[in-house]
């Protein structure tokens, strides 16, 4: 869950730092390539930042839905 | 009856608002404000939406009486606007979205507005003055798009008033723009300022400039108050709205404006759109600062009319956009 809401703002083309994310079991895997260390710190804290706000939104707003859910599957009501 | 809660964040503003057929059920805000003399950054400014926003997501729930399983769509600020504050806020929109199960809508902050001031004010199909700090157009509805008949070839009106009041160190505690109106009311003296109206365009860069400049001088000789040109920068600025706005009325054989967007609230701006409007036979609209200032109910309901007509926006396409035109999105809710 955390990768699909964060995975459009990785996605955005950043030219100097490039990010990949993956998930592996239940770990959020991130990988940095950069060429400048201070845009590479930069992205690295901007980016900790944003999921430090998707862990407090999962914790606080519930748990995730028991079936899968598809991207961009549109939700019957 | 579907109800979607809307959340904004694409300025200095951050707002969850839930809307459900028509009728505003919640509409928490939250206003970075900066020291007088300054601006507000987007880092700063995104530090302080993820401090808040998922308190104003609780108290707009709770606000509104309802359950996550009664929200029906997520709707967030897709653009226009800064890029950190949106992308927090989208962040939290997507969070949601997944956990409660529920579509997700990215909405066009301009049509936000639009859709709000529609509501509020029932108007049917007027001449939008939209004003902000980020954004000025005069926009009429045609043809399943909301068309910019004109709009600032520079800076918006907003920006304009905003620098112009650090410059003054005017407080920006509740908005500059605010202060700068309560000021102007004490003005006595019209300094002449630079009028840029060109065809249907305004432009204000040059008008900041010269009242920044000007304002030096003349406040260390005497010349005039700091009131004097509060009062000769809104007399300006409003009158070549007025201006671009009856021209598109005009063009459009319109009875109706509606004025929305923050700069909106300005009284002495609907005054002056209110004596045009008279003198046409038209009808003017305008809201209050609930809804002319950038709150998430107006996300909500532009996505509450988007999410009826069948939109939807994939989680792979749920990205931000720092520019995102007005007449970028079909408006297929309407005729």
């Amino acid at each position: 869950m955390a990768r699909r809401s964060l995975a459009p703002y990785v996605q955005r083309p950043r030219g100097l730092v490039q990010k990949e994310l993956s998930v592996n079991g239940s770990a959020l895997a991130i990988r940095w390539t950069a060429e400048d260390p201070v845009f590479f710190r930069i992205s690295v804290n901007a980016f900790l930042d944003q999921l430090s706000l998707v862990m407090r939104n999962i914790r606080g707003f519930g748990s995730p839905p028991m079936r899968s859910l598809g991207r961009g599957k549109r939700t019957d009501t | 009856m579907p109800a979607v809660l809307g959340l904004e964040g694409s300025a200095n503003k951050v707002g969850v608002g839930v809307v459900r057929d028509g009728a505003v059920l919640a509409n928490p805000r939250r206003t970075y404000v900066t020291p007088p003399g300054t601006g507000f950054l987007p880092g700063d400014t995104a530090r302080h939406h993820r401090a808040v926003i998922l308190d104003l997501l609780q108290e707009a729930l709770t606000e509104a009486g309802l359950t996550s399983q009664e929200i029906d769509c997520i709707a967030y600020t897709k653009g226009p606007g800064m890029g950190a504050p949106l992308v927090s806020v989208a962040v939290v929109a997507r969070t949601v979205a997944q956990l409660w199960n529920k579509p997700l809508l990215g909405v066009n902050h301009c049509i936000g507005h639009i859709e709000m001031g529609r509501l509020i004010t029932g108007a049917t199909s007027p001449t939008v003055l939209y004003v902000s700090g980020g954004n000025t157009q005069v926009i009429a509805y045609s043809e399943r798009r909301y068309r910019i008949f004109g709009e600032t070839i520079d800076i918006a009106v907003g920006n304009c008033l905003d620098r112009f009041a650090r410059v003054l160190k005017i407080s920006n505690d509740p908005s500059p723009g605010y202060n700068i109106e309560q000021m102007a009311k004490r003005g006595k003296k019209l300094v002449e300022l630079p009028y840029t109206v060109k065809g249907m365009d305004v432009s204000f860069s040059g008008i900041l400039s010269f009242i920044e400049d000007a304002a030096q001088r003349m406040l260390a000789t005497g010349e005039c108050t700091p009131e004097d040109l509060c009062f000769s920068l809104q007399e300006t600025v409003f009158a070549m709205l007025v201006e671009i706005t009856e021209r598109a009325m005009a063009h459009c054989g319109s009875q109706e404006a509606l004025i929305v967007g923050g700069v909106g609230c300005n009284l002495r701006l609907q005054e002056m759109m209110e004596t045009m409007c008279q003198e046409r036979g038209a009808r003017l609209f305008a809201t209050d600062e609930r809804f002319c200032i950038d709150n998430g109910a107006m996300i909500a309901q532009a996505g509450w009319e988007m999410f009826r007509a069948g939109h939807r926006t994939p989680l792979s396409d749920s990205g931000i956009t720092q520019r995102y035109r007005t007449d970028e999105v079909e408006v297929t809710w309407r005729d």
